[in-house]
């Protein structure tokens, strides 16, 4: 699994006390008991642990969903990064 | 009312009974703290670190702010040892009123700090439910299902004592049952310490933290930041007596006034005090002679131990055996007059009067029997515990013996 889907579940399980088992990639985030406000939470703490804004974070999307729109934003990041650098 | 249950969460102990244990011992809680390294006072009487996820889980204590976190543990506490099961009590007869007077430990710095980083979506959409003052009162109703009146008592470092009177008054009036009432506060920032140092309102005996909160001393240089909540659990008698359950002692009168005066200095012949601490007397129906003990402001500060020291000048021909809970845990604000009050519960329940630290050379212009060093006991039936503000705000308790 990637580093986002690590940091993704982590937080979940530390956090928001998610149930280990509850915590896989297919789930969305709307059966894992977070209301808006914890959905507003999560993506703050993604962003502090990650270094990026993942826009869009949506009840209905699934972790591992979440976990790949984080992975593309970090990429481009990288890839805006070596851009300013040249 | 009836004293049933006593919750504490202090820098002296985790719990009513290691509070009081430490304090038998009289021994001062304050040292360097770390919050406020590099700052003109560098010191302070911290609670210990707990385990705040462990014992309030991941969601909770991350939700709460430090003052927030100590309410709720005291509250848990308080019930518990009032035998009350929250699972079975009718909720809505259930109050809580607690005195919060600085708030916002943790949350205001650091949301600040990403505002002021031009980062306004990093802002926290907690910022606000973490850190308004009511959240205290409000997030201990929520923890133990308390669903009467839920409210927080401001008067400054009055407010603990503030509050414990206006629970009175709703038992009385039959708004409740039972009330959970103290206050909490956990000001230990390095702007509090800063903006008291400016009012030169605290010590700064750098070179010797533990020395430094000497109330009624006449080496005294200002108060010590400290931080904590303490609960009493408040029922009328025969509430108490239909539950079955033995009172620790009796809240019997509550007064309060204020100075009107000056924003922040106590009026220095004490005159406002007086009037509150008379008006607790008159509530509880006991003549001045009839009080064994007072448990005293006592902050440390130049200005507030002398008016002290006339206030009860004006009340009692010769005052009785008085101690300042502040020399051992410094001034935890809202919570002050809260833990100040249960811990005169347990003076009158053990008989004995915890002692007064750093108190080696009384100051001459003070005439006070001040306990010091080691507890004394005591046989006293009825004492009383009072508090002053910013703002002249004054109050006062009288507790009684079971």
């Amino acid at each position: 699994m990637s580093e986002s889907y690590r940091i993704i579940s982590d937080c979940l399980r530390a956090e928001f006390e998610v149930a280990a088992e509850l915590v896989r990639p297919e789930a969305a985030l709307a059966d894992l008991s977070l209301d808006s406000l914890a959905l507003v939470e999560l993506s703050l703490m993604v962003e502090e642990r990650l270094g990026v804004t993942v826009a869009d974070i949506r009840p209905e999307s699934t972790l591992g969903e979440l976990a790949a729109l984080a992975d593309a934003t970090v990429a481009a990041d990288a890839t805006l990064a070596v851009g300013a650098a040249r | 009312m009836a004293v049933t249950g006593l919750g504490m969460i202090t820098s002296a102990g985790f719990g009513a009974a290691a509070t009081w244990e430490h304090f038998c011992g009289g021994r001062s809680t304050a040292r360097a703290d770390p919050e406020l390294a590099g700052l003109p006072v560098d010191f302070s009487c911290p609670v210990e670190a707990f385990d705040a996820p462990g014992l309030l889980g991941g969601r909770l204590s991350r939700r709460l702010d430090r003052f927030s976190q100590l309410a709720v543990l005291a509250a848990r506490e308080a019930v518990a040892d009032a035998r009350l099961d929250p699972a079975q009590w009718d909720g809505a007869r259930v109050g809580v009123v607690l005195g919060v007077s600085a708030t916002s430990a943790a949350t205001h710095p650091v949301e600040y700090a990403r505002l002021n980083a031009g980062r306004p979506d990093r802002v926290s959409p907690m910022m606000l439910p973490r850190s308004i003052p009511n959240m205290a009162a409000g997030e201990v109703s929520l923890d133990l299902g308390a669903l009467g009146p839920s409210l927080v008592t401001s008067t400054a470092c009055a407010s603990g004592t503030t509050a414990l009177g206006l629970a009175c008054d709703l038992l009385r009036a039959d708004a409740c049952d039972l009330v959970l009432a103290g206050g909490t506060d956990s000001a230990r920032t390095s702007m509090v310490a800063t903006a008291f140092d400016q009012l030169r309102a605290l010590s700064r005996r750098r070179h010797d933290p533990a020395g430094a909160s000497r109330p009624f001393d006449g080496d005294r240089d200002g108060f010590v930041l400290g931080e904590g909540a303490g609960v009493l659990v408040l029922e009328r008698v025969e509430h108490a007596r239909a539950r079955g359950v033995r009172p620790r002692a009796y809240l019997a009168g509550r007064g309060s006034s204020c100075d009107a005066y000056h924003f922040t200095k106590p009026r220095p012949d004490g005159a406002g005090l007086a009037r509150a601490l008379r008006a607790a007397l008159a509530d509880a129906g006991l003549a001045p002679h009839e009080i064994g003990h007072v448990n005293a402001h006592g902050t440390g500060t130049a200005l507030n131990d002398s008016a002290e020291a006339a206030a009860l000048h004006r009340v009692f021909h010769q005052p009785p055996p008085v101690t300042a809970n502040k020399s051992i845990i410094g001034h935890s604000m809202g919570a002050a007059g809260a833990i100040e009050a249960a811990l005169t519960v347990l003076t009158l329940q053990h008989r004995l009067i915890p002692p007064t630290a750093n108190l080696d050379r009384l100051d001459p212009a003070i005439d006070l029997d001040v306990v010091t060093k080691v507890p004394r006991p005591t046989d006293a039936a009825a004492a009383v515990s009072v508090s002053s503000g910013f703002g002249g705000q004054n109050a006062a308790v009288v507790l009684t013996a079971a």
